[in-house]
């Protein structure tokens, strides 16, 4: 019987393929991507698509006064926030970082001010649960590297979580609005905001 | 009133136009001829395949149709397949991407949904070596290639 498909193309089908990917979790795609270069052109952009900061407990009430203080300040809420002092008494380990401007050897320069923005107001709330970490001009690797970078000590990855996941949520409060992975950065200040 | 699809191989089948319309490419066409006595053609779609979209069609029926949010979920896992649509896609390879692909074309999408849930639940666990025997690919890295994408993903890996 004529066929127009041989049985391996729906790895072909960029699509397809990704549609496969995003059920898998990260550590069966780390794997995929060894499998084929095919494979690691329609997965790997997923491995580090989705990422857990660590809440951090007994700072709710900071977060919520954040959130508040956000609500009026929304214009400057995309502008580079400075950082609290002080921060980076706790945490620590391999993907902590003392200095929140320093940036890994080899990892690229902010792309934007909206980058730093993000990391900024990260670096404030420590309650944070973000499956998302997506920087619009720099290699997704690269940007959890520049992120970590910015980042204070006390927020780091703790896990990835899964796949394909584009919701920013924050522990104790309601979730929050879908992301643009094209331009993510302004809609998390936006969700900050609510 | 039945509608009749007319697969690759030259195949009538008479179906509900409810069942048909699970298909969002032959709805549409069906809004933009008109209903007809006319076969439509579904060039993609050989026969077989064909029969067995028709049999998740007529199963599903009644399903409500889903949401962009719902099919958007992204916590939505690979193991909530239903057992019904597990049976279903107890099927060789071959049979299996051609659902998938005749799915894609015809727009069905919780049918491409399970479609590849089930290839993922394929993948799960196992090495890349295992993958590449199931699907049969060749690995085309070279061995340097291969090293410099295990230490892009060390990071992750250390979690």
């Amino acid at each position: 019987m004529p066929s127009t498909i041989t049985p391996r193309s729906i790895f072909e089908i960029s699509e397809l393929a990704k549609n496969i990917f995003r059920y898998l979790q990260p550590e069966d795609l780390i794997l995929c991507c060894l499998v084929s270069k095919l494979w690691y052109k329609s997965c790997h952009f997923l491995v580090w698509r989705v990422i857990v900061f660590r809440p951090v407990p007994t700072r709710y009430s900071k977060l919520h006064q954040l959130l508040v203080a956000d609500q009026s300040q929304h214009r400057q809420a995309i502008l580079p926030a400075p950082l609290p002092p002080g921060r980076g008494g706790r945490g620590g380990g391999v993907h902590s970082y003392r200095n929140p401007h320093r940036l890994i050897p080899g990892s690229q320069p902010p792309p934007s001010h909206y980058s730093t923005a993000l990391a900024s107001r990260l670096a404030m709330v420590e309650d944070l649960t973000i499956d998302l970490i997506a920087f619009p001009s720099l290699k997704p690797e690269a940007s959890v590297k520049h992120l970590l970078a910015l980042c204070a000590s006390n927020v780091r990855v703790l896990r990835l979580v899964g796949t394909g996941t584009m919701t920013v949520s924050f522990r104790g409060f309601q979730r929050l609005q879908s992301i643009d992975l094209e331009n993510p950065c302004p809609a998390l200040v936006t969700s900050l905001k609510h | 009133m039945p509608i009749t699809l007319l697969s690759l191989d030259d195949v009538q089948f008479k179906v509900d136009k409810e069942v048909a319309e699970r298909s969002i490419l032959i709805k549409n066409m069906i809004e933009d001829v008109g209903e007809s006595d006319a076969p439509i053609p579904l060039p993609n779609v050989s026969s077989s395949v064909l029969k067995k979209v028709i049999e998740y069609c007529e199963h599903h029926r009644n399903d409500p149709v889903q949401t962009q949010d719902e099919t958007d979920d992204p916590r939505k896992r690979s193991n909530d397949i239903e057992e019904w649509d597990m049976k279903f896609m107890m099927v060789d390879q071959e049979m299996l991407f051609e659902i998938i692909l005749a799915a894609n074309y015809l727009d069905i999408k919780p049918l491409l949904d399970v479609g590849c849930k089930t290839v993922a639940n394929i993948i799960k666990g196992k090495t890349p070596e295992e993958i590449r025997k199931v699907f049969n690919i060749v690995n085309d890295f070279t061995p340097e290639e291969e090293a410099q994408i295990k230490k892009e993903n060390e990071w992750a890996e250390d979690r």
